[in-house]
C-alpha cells in the first residue's frame, strides 16, 4: 500500500509538471488541445494525490512501522481515532495534505472558472500547477512521507500528546488548506496579468475564492484558539506565537483584499491595489510556511527540526520577486476606470480600512523579524512576544472596529456630511450610553470602555440599517417583518452577508476584551476535601482517579463548584502524563455561559495527593466560540450564487443607484 | 483644495482625535498599572494580580516562545516564586523585570517585549511610523485620485431635498432586487 502511495507521489509530480508545461506551450502556440489536456491533467492530479493520501492514512491505521514517517508520528497505544488524522501531524505528511488540498481546490477553481477568465485561464492553471510542482518535488526529493526504514521497528515514537485532541480534526486542515488556498485568487490575478487582461476580468473569481479562503482561515484560527483554550492549560487562547502570527498575517491581508475587491467590483477602482493586496497575502502565506518549516524563530508549533528552511526561503523569494516583476511589466494595464469623487465616501473608507489592516500585518511581521535584526545589528538577544503585539496592534484593531461602524454608513462616491451625521446619531448615542453605563458600574479600564463602546456603535449601526431596510420594504412592497428582513438580505447578499460577518467579529472583540481585562486567575494547591474561593465561586477538590495506560498516566480529577453558596456543577478536569515525551497534557473543565466561563485545569499532581489547580473566571469568552458559526453563516450568505450572475460594472452615469447602497 | 478643507478636514480631524484618545487610553492603561505597582506596601505580602501581570512579561528560558505564566516546567515555577519574593520584598514591576533581565541572570531576552531604550526603541517606533506614513500616503493618493475636471457635481448639497429622492431610489431598488442588486 505504501509503495502505491510512493508511486502516486511521483506520478503526481509528473502530472503537475506536464500540466504546467502544456499550459504554457498551449497558450504560447495557440493549441487548444494542449490546453485541454493540461486542464484534464490538473483534474487527474486530484485523484492521484487522493490515492497517495489514502495510502498514507492506511499506513497509519495499520501502523505500518516500516515507514519512517509512520514510526515517527504514531505508536501502538495511540487511540485509533487519531490514526486517521495523524498523517498531517508532521512535516512530510502535512506537505502531502497541502498538495492534495491545493490540487482539489485548484481543480474546482479551474472547472468553475468564470467566462471572463477563460482567455487567460491557461496562465492561472500554469501558476497553480507550478506551486503543486514545488510541493511535490520537495516531498519527492527531500521529505518523502513514504520513505522506508532500513528495518521495521516494533513500535513507533508516538505523536506529540498535545495533538491528540478533537481540535486536531479541524484546526490544522483548515489552516493548511486556507494558507495553500490563497494561491487560487492569487493565480487568477497573476494569470490575468500575464495574459494581458488585468482590468476587471479576474475579480469575480478572485472575490469568491478570496472570501471563501478568508472564512476557512478565520475558522482555522478560531478553532486553534479554542483548542489552545481547552488544552494548553494556561487559560488563554492567543499569545502571538510566531506561527500563530504566520497564519494571522495572510488572513489579515486577505481581510483587506475582500474589502478592497468590492471597490473594484462596484466602481472599477483600486485595480492595481487589489493585485498588490493578493500578492501581499500570498507572500505572507509563503512566509508563514517558511516560519513553520525551519524558520529561525522558536515556536510551539514548529515541525521539529526541519531542514527544509532554505527551500521554503527560496520559494518565498521566488514567490515574491517573480509576481512583482510581472506586476511592473503589466503596470499600464491596471489603470482605474473611475476617479474618486470625494474623500468622504465608501471608497475612501475602504482604503483606510486596508491601510489599518496592512498596518497590523506589518507590525506583526516586524515583531517576528525584529529579534533577527537585533541579533544582527545590536548583537543582543531580544524577545518580541505577547505584550508587544497587544500594545501595538490593540489600538489599530480598535480603530478598525470604529471604522466597521462608520464605513458602511458612507455611500459610494460621495457622502453628505449632514446625512452621515444623521446616520451616526443612533450608533453614536449607543456608544456613549454604553460608555456611560460602564463608567457608572465601575469599569475603569480605558481600553475596555472604548472597546465595548465601539462594539455598541457597530452593533447599533448594523441593526439600525437592518431595521430601516426592513421597514422600507414593508412600506414599499408590503412584506411583513420576517419576510421583509429575509428579502432585504437576499436582495444584496454580499452586503448583508458582510454585516453578519461583522457581527461575528464584534462577538470575538467582546470575548477578547472581556478576557484580557477582566479575567481573574488563581493558582492554588489543594488536598482532597479542601476548597478555595475565587470571585463569587467556591470550588471543592473531591478526589483524583488515576488510570495507567501503556504510554501515559491519566489523572481524572473531580471538583464541585458552588456559586453564591449554591451548588452549581461537578466538573472533571484532566491531566495526563506522557513519560515518552516527559510532558503532561491537560484538558480543562469549562463551565461556559454568555456572561463568564468558570475554567479549571490541574497543573500538577503531587505525590502526597495534593493537586495544583489553575482556576480562571473569564468573562464573555463564550461569544468568541459562538462567533465561528455566525461567521460561516455570513460567508455563505455573501457567497451564495445569485440568479443573475452577470456582473454589471457601475459606471458613473448609473451610479446614483449605488448611493442608497 | 477648498472643498477638501471644508468637507474632509473635519472627518480627518475626527479620525485623528479618536486615534489620539486611543493613544491616551494606552498610556493611561500603562500608568495606572505603574501606580498600582508603586503603591507602598508595609506588610511583606504582595499583590497577586500584579505578580500575574509580571509572569506574563517574562519568557520561560527553556520553553519555545512561552511566558512563565504558561508553563509548568520547574524553571518557570521557580521564576514565578522569585517574582513573588521580589514583590514581597517591596520591588516595583520595573525592578523585578530588571532583576531578571540583568546580564548576569537571564539577559534582556527574558523580557517578553523589547526594552524601550537604546537600539530597541526602533522596535517600538517603526510600526507607528509606518502606519502613520501609510495613512498619510493613502490620503495623499486618494486626493490625487480625485477628479480634477470639475465634472463632480455638488448636487447632493441640499440634504433636506435629498431624502425623498433617496427614498424613491430605495423603493425602486427594492422592486428590482433580482436584477440589479446582486452585488455589494
Amino acid at each position: 500500500m505504501a509503495d502505491l502511495g510512493a508511486a502516486c507521489l511521483w506520478m503526481a509530480l509528473a502530472l503537475a509538471s506536464y500540466s504546467t508545461l502544456a499550459s504554457v506551450l498551449g497558450q504560447v502556440r495557440g493549441a487548444p488541445a494542449l490546453l485541454d489536456s493540461a486542464r484534464k491533467a490538473s483534474y487527474v492530479l486530484v485523484v492521484v494525490l487522493l490515492v497517495a493520501t489514502l495510502s498514507l492514512v492506511q499506513s497509519f491505521i495499520t501502523r505500518d512501522f516500516s515507514l519512517a514517517y509512520v514510526a515517527a508520528h504514531s505508536n501502538i497505544a495511540m487511540p485509533n481515532i487519531y490514526t486517521w488524522v495523524a498523517f498531517y501531524a508532521g512535516n512530510e505528511g502535512s506537505l502531502l495534505y497541502i498538495a492534495f488540498a491545493l490540487s482539489a481546490m485548484s481543480a474546482v477553481a479551474i472547472w468553475l472558472a468564470p467566462a471572463s477568465t477563460r482567455p487567460t485561464l491557461a496562465w492561472t492553471v500554469a501558476t497553480l500547477m507550478l506551486i503543486e510542482v514545488f510541493f511535490l518535488a520537495v516531498m519527492g526529493f527531500m521529505a518523502n512521507p513514504f520513505q522506508k526504514l532500513p528495518f521495521p521497528v516494533p513500535d513507533g515514537q508516538g505523536i506529540n500528546p498535545l495533538l491528540t485532541h478533537f481540535g486536531m480534526f479541524f484546526h490544522p486542515p483548515a489552516l493548511m488548506a486556507g494558507l495553500a488556498g490563497i494561491s487560487i485568487p492569487f493565480a487568477f490575478a497573476l494569470g490575468g496579468l500575464i495574459g494581458g487582461r488585468a482590468e476587471d476580468e479576474w475579480i469575480d473569481a478572485g472575490r469568491a475564492w478570496g472570501v471563501g479562503i478568508w472564512a476557512l482561515l478565520a475558522s482555522g484560527l478560531l478553532l486553534g484558539s479554542w483548542w489552545a483554550y481547552t488544552i494548553l492549560g494556561w487559560g488563554g487562547f492567543w499569545f502571538w506565537d510566531p506561527v500563530e502570527n504566520a497564519a494571522f498575517m495572510p488572513w489579515i491581508a486577505l481581510t483587506a483584499f475582500v474589502h478592497s475587491i468590492m471597490v473594484q467590483k462596484r466602481r472599477g477602482m483600486f485595480r492595481m491595489w487589489n493585485v498588490v493586496l493578493i500578492n501581499v497575502a500570498f507572500g505572507l502565506a509563503l512566509y508563514g510556511m517558511f516560519m513553520n518549516r525551519g524558520g529561525p524563530v522558536p515556536s510551539v508549533h514548529s515541525f521539529g527540526a526541519s531542514t527544509l528552511g532554505w527551500v521554503f526561503l527560496l520559494f518565498l523569494g521566488v514567490g515574491v520577486v517573480v509576481p512583482m516583476a510581472i506586476f511592473f511589466w503589466r503596470y499600464d494595464l491596471m489603470r482605474s476606470a473611475q476617479r474618486l469623487d470625494s474623500m468622504l465616501s465608501r471608497e475612501a473608507a475602504f482604503l483606510i480600512n486596508n491601510l489599518l489592516l496592512l498596518g497590523i500585518a506589518f507590525a506583526t511581521l516586524w515583531g517576528t523579524v525584529y529579534p533577527l535584526l537585533s541579533r544582527l545589528f545590536a548583537e543582543q538577544e531580544i524577545t518580541v512576544a505577547r505584550p508587544f503585539y497587544d500594545q501595538v496592534n490593540g489600538p489599530l484593531m480598535l480603530a478598525l472596529v470604529l471604522l466597521m461602524g462608520v464605513g458602511p454608513l458612507l455611500p459610494w462616491r460621495h457622502a453628505n456630511l449632514q446625512s452621515l451625521r444623521r446616520a451616526l446619531l443612533l450608533p453614536g448615542a449607543a456608544a456613549l450610553v454604553t460608555a456611560g453605563i460602564l463608567l457608572v458600574v465601575g469599569v475603569r479600564q480605558p481600553y475596555a470602555v472604548v472597546g465595548f463602546a465601539l462594539c455598541a456603535l457597530v452593533a447599533a449601526s448594523i441593526l439600525a440599517e437592518w431595521t430601516r431596510g426592513t421597514i422600507a420594504r414593508r412600506r414599499s412592497v408590503g412584506d411583513n417583518f420576517a419576510l421583509g428582513f429575509v428579502r432585504l438580505i437576499t436582495a444584496n447578499r454580499p452586503r448583508y452577508g458582510g454585516y453578519v460577518v461583522h457581527l461575528a467579529v464584534l462577538m470575538v472583540t467582546l470575548g477578547v476584551v472581556g478576557q484580557s481585562f477582566y479575567g481573574v486567575q488563581q493558582d492554588v494547591v489543594l488536598f482532597p476535601g479542601e476548597d478555595v474561593s475565587i470571585g463569587n465561586y467556591r470550588m471543592v477538590y473531591v478526589d483524583t482517579t488515576t488510570l495507567a495506560f501503556a504510554d501515559r498516566t491519566q489523572f481524572r480529577t473531580t471538583v464541585e463548584v458552588y456559586r453564591d453558596g449554591k451548588f452549581l456543577d461537578v466538573m472533571h478536569p484532566q491531566r495526563t502524563f506522557h513519560p515518552d515525551f516527559n510532558m503532561a497534557s491537560t484538558l480543562a473543565a469549562i463551565r461556559s455561559t454568555p456572561v463568564e466561563d468558570f475554567y479549571v485545569v490541574p497543573s500538577e499532581n503531587r505525590e502526597d495527593g495534593a493537586v495544583g489547580f489553575r482556576i480562571l473566571i473569564n468573562p464573555l469568552v463564550w461569544w468568541m466560540w459562538v462567533a465561528g458559526p455566525v461567521l460561516i453563516l455570513g460567508t455563505v450568505i455573501a457567497l451564495w450564487p445569485s440568479r443573475a450572475t452577470m456582473r454589471r460594472p457601475v459606471v458613473a452615469a448609473t451610479a446614483p443607484a449605488g448611493a442608497a447602497d | 483644495m477648498n472643498r477638501f478643507t471644508t468637507t474632509v478636514a473635519p472627518a480627518c480631524r475626527g479620525v485623528f482625535l479618536i486615534l489620539a484618545y486611543l493613544a491616551i487610553a494606552v498610556v493611561g492603561l500603562q500608568s495606572s498599572g505603574a501606580v498600582l505597582a508603586q503603591s507602598p506596601d508595609e506588610t511583606p505580602t504582595y499583590d497577586e494580580a500584579e505578580a500575574q501581570e509580571i509572569d506574563r512579561m517574562l519568557m520561560c528560558p527553556v520553553c519555545p516562545a512561552q511566558t512563565i505564566d504558561q508553563t509548568e516546567v520547574p524553571l518557570a515555577k521557580q521564576m514565578r516564586e522569585q517574582v513573588r519574593e521580589l514583590l514581597a520584598g517591596g520591588a516595583t514591576r520595573r525592578e523585578v523585570l530588571d532583576w531578571f533581565a540583568a546580564p548576569e541572570r537571564y539577559g534582556p531576552g527574558v523580557l517578553a517585549e523589547p526594552p524601550r531604550s537604546g537600539f530597541n526603541l526602533i522596535a517600538w517606533i517603526v510600526p507607528g511610523v509606518v502606519v502613520v506614513a501609510a495613512l498619510g500616503g493613502g490620503i495623499l493618493t486618494l486626493r490625487a485620485m480625485r477628479r480634477h475636471d470639475g465634472t463632480s457635481d455638488d448636487a447632493p448639497s441640499e440634504p433636506e431635498d435629498l431624502q425623498p429622492y433617496l427614498d424613491a431610489v430605495d423603493r425602486e431598488l427594492s422592486l428590482n432586487t433580482e436584477t440589479e442588486r446582486d452585488d455589494g
